[in-house]
């Protein structure tokens, strides 16, 4: 009994330990774009969302932006710019945090 | 304790994850459109906060969430909509709109009326769900501009557009009956400047396996097989002036009846049509313009029924003129002149019931009709649409149509609306009542004739947006749809039984028939991603009776209420999406001669029956996933088709069908998306 819990909390703080040292860190990006219609919104919506390390992404029809939410150890902007130009957008980056 | 340890530390794991970051961009909301609005939560459902007549839409999400192999299946989920089968041997699909027949009901395609006559009682089942965008189906009476047909409401269709960036679209799916769905889309932009575009629709789908749950010798769906395609194109000048025209054709073949007996159904559908829409602007900011609508039509119906054939021939030609004027914001006027011009040719080969007949029939449809609509300056607060046509129906004169809608939203939380005016129709008595052709009884009465239904629909709607939201909402609507003149069709009059009559309403002494129909719904998202919609409706249809049989006036199989709950979970970014429909059936009066069949329907009502729904669908890029259930509570309609045995006697019906003939359904399928790219 003593055995396993000690081995529990070992296993539990090397985990919590890995967690910390393995946290994705994630950046916006916010493209000014060509996006000025609904079907516009949509393609961009169906694609971008499903791109490797992205875990958000909104479209702005009127201020025509696109932001993007992304793990930076999994993408880049270089790669999700490239994304949005061959979706036939331009994508010019106005914010990045 | 081992167990124990683990879990916990899988939950310590969980709760320690990095949360995502999300956006903390509020909702859009600075686009009126409400497709702008919706398009990045993917709702299924929605009543439109913009809309002048009060309007549930079916955006394409909604068209996802249950196998949708056609448009009668993707009402399933709607309480405004009750979905049918017209018998219990064709397969072939009725709707119900404010307690009336989906006759009553309007259907556009884009704004053109389709779904007339001949092709009424099988069309549903010829639109691929997999081929719309959209659906928005308004209640009550609507604008004068699309004719005068529309008497409960309107059901208009958006079709997969010639712009959208998909060149191709594919869409497969199979139930565990072997029903299979294959749908095809292709939508290419042929130039740069983006003046011309079109859109290839393709569409198949079959019945192969013959089954039998219930035991009654009789196949439970027909076999079947339809092909149909479209192809439809868009031009688009720089001047605003803009032509689309387009192409549809339909083949469809099923057969039915008994398994291993003589009495069988062969049911033959063609269709072709063309149709040409062109507006031209008369100015440079386009405020003034008109536009031409050309539509024809032609529809091949052979039915055998064993005992009885029917086959129909329709040509039908629509062309509607129109001049639009809004150069003063506020003031919306359009002038225009219509034609819908009907040739029916229809053999009754009743053989040992009436005898033969070939009748000709030309209805003719001259209208004239103005349109004007103010709206407030801020285009939000105050709208008012008067309406007026005069129309010339050949062998019954002019006949006058007024119409009104009104809306008012005096804060962002509230919307109330308003509604009525009058709808005619030529009635198509035996293609609007096809079960009839599916039983042993003698028609009376004149079912050769194409009476004009004649019918006056009010109704209000009040909308409460909960603190302003376009997403959480409590509605009430309350319609009643009057008729002046109808087709009235009583089964079993006598006491035999042994006949089905129709009769003008306008031909029985103190003749009414009306509908009363109440409806609240509620739409809320508690959480982000989860959306619960609650319906309720209440229908309370009386008419008169031509026999003398019955002990009240409740119009028989018409259900009297339906509550629907929808539930949709989509996880972020719509990766996984959960749909699940609950629907609790309210009762429908039966006819007289059913009563104590078989030791049913003793007190004269069917009984209250539940419906479940399910489906999980996976989203990869490019392609989805999905795997369902339908009707997952396996209720059917017992006994559904009334002397099973004796197929060749008077009381032979199949036509009494009010519940469910297909138990427990479950399918999978997959779509696959690929957008247009552009080289770098």
């Amino acid at each position: 009994m003593k055995k396993s819990s000690f081995l529990a909390g070992a296993v539990l703080c090397i985990l919590l330990l890995s967690s910390f040292m393995a946290k994705p860190v994630f950046r916006k990006v916010v493209y000014a774009s060509t996006v000025d219609c609904v079907g516009c919104k949509k393609k961009v919506m169906e694609n971008i969302s499903f791109n490797r390390g992205v875990k958000d992404v909104s479209v702005d029809l009127s201020a025509q932006t696109v932001t993007i939410v992304f793990d930076e150890s999994k993408t880049d902007t270089v790669v999700l710019g490239g994304a949005l130009r061959k979706l036939g957008y331009g994508a010019k980056i106005v914010q990045y945090e | 304790m081992q167990h124990k340890t683990i879990l916990f530390l899988l939950a310590g794991l969980c709760v320690l994850q990095p949360v995502p970051v999300r956006s903390q961009e509020p909702p859009e909301k600075r686009d009126t459109l409400d497709q702008a609005v919706f398009v990045a939560r993917g709702n299924a459902n929605f009543l439109s906060k913009h809309k002048d007549l009060r309007t549930e839409v079916i955006t394409a999400a909604g068209l996802c969430k249950m196998a949708c192999c056609n448009l009668a299946e993707s009402f399933e989920n709607s309480a405004s909509v009750t979905v049918g089968y017209s018998d219990a041997v064709t397969g072939a699909r009725q709707i119900r709109l404010l307690g009336q027949n989906g006759i009553y009901t309007q259907m556009l395609d884009e704004n053109r009326p389709v779904m007339r006559g001949l092709a009424a009682p099988f069309g549903l089942n010829y639109v691929p769900g997999q081929w719309l965008e959209s659906i928005q189906i308004a209640k009550g009476v609507t604008s004068v501009v699309n004719g005068v047909e529309s008497m409960t409401g309107q059901i208009n269709l958006e079709h997969r557009k010639p712009t959208d960036e998909i060149p191709l679209f594919v869409q497969a799916s199979v139930m565990n009956d072997t029903k299979t769905d294959f749908n095809v889309a292709s939508s290419l932009q042929l130039d740069k400047e983006g003046k011309w575009s079109t859109v290839f629709l393709g569409h198949f789908d079959g019945n192969f396996k013959e089954m039998d749950h219930n035991d009654d010798g009789f196949m439970d769906d027909p076999r079947q097989r339809q092909f149909s395609f479209s192809n439809r194109w868009l031009y688009q000048g720089f001047d605003g002036s803009q032509v689309r025209f387009g192409v549809r054709g339909i083949a469809d073949n099923r057969q039915g009846g008994q398994m291993s007996g003589d009495w069988t159904t062969d049911i033959r559908n063609s269709n072709l049509g063309a149709y040409l829409k062109a507006g031209i602007p008369l100015n440079k900011e386009n405020t003034s313009n008109i536009a031409l609508v050309a539509d024809y039509t032609w529809y091949r119906m052979d039915g055998d029924f064993t005992t009885r054939r029917y086959d129909a021939r329709q040509h039908s030609a629509f062309l509607n003129l129109l001049y639009q004027n809004h150069n003063v914001e506020q003031h919306h006027f359009t002038l225009g002149l219509s034609e819908t011009l009907d040739f029916f040719r229809e053999k009754y080969l009743w053989g040992a019931f009436n005898g033969d007949a070939l009748i000709n029939t030309t209805l003719n449809n001259l209208g004239a009709f103005g349109e004007y609509t103010f709206h407030s300056a801020d285009e939000t607060t105050f709208s008012a649409i008067v309406g007026l046509r005069a129309d010339w129906f050949k062998d019954n004169g002019v006949r006058f149509s007024p119409r009104l809608t009104l809306k008012w939203a005096p804060s962002d939380s509230w919307v109330f609306r308003a509604n009525g005016g009058r709808g005619l129709r030529y009635s198509n008595p035996i293609s609007d009542n096809i079960g009839v052709l599916s039983t042993g009884k003698q028609l009376l009465g004149p079912y050769t004739e194409h009476i004009l239904e004649d019918s006056w629909t009010f109704g209000g709607n009040a909308t409460w947006y909960i603190g302003g939201s376009s997403t959480t909402y409590l509605s009430f609507d309350y319609f009643r749809t009057q008729f002046r003149e109808q087709m009235l069709v009583e089964n079993g009059p006598d006491s035999r039984a042994s006949s089905i009559v129709f009769s003008p309403l306008t031909a029985l002494k103190d003749g009414y028939s009306y509908t009363d129909n109440f409806q609240v719904d509620f739409s809320t998202e508690p959480l982000e991603g989860l959306t619960l919609t609650l319906t309720g409706r209440f229908t309370n249809a009386r008419q008169k009776y031509v026999g003398t049989l019955a002990e009240d006036d409740i119009k028989p199989m018409t259900s009297r209420y339906k509550g629907v709950l929808n539930a949709q979970y989509a996880t972020h970014l719509n990766k996984w999406i959960f749909d699940f429909t609950a629907s609790i059936n309210g009762p429908c009066k039966v006819w007289e001669f059913m009563k104590g069949y078989k030791g049913m329907y003793s007190d004269g009502w069917t009984p209250v029956y539940p419906l479940l729904y399910a489906q999980v669908t996976r989203r990869f890029k490019g392609f989805d996933l999905y795997l369902g259930g339908e009707n997952l509570t396996n209720y059917r309609q017992q006994d559904p088709i009334l002397y099973a045995d004796q197929p060749f006697s008077t009381g032979f019906d199949a036509s009494c069908v009010w519940g469910p003939l297909m138990g427990i359904r479950v399918y999978g399928g997959v779509r696959i998306t690929l957008w247009k790219t552009v080289k770098e």
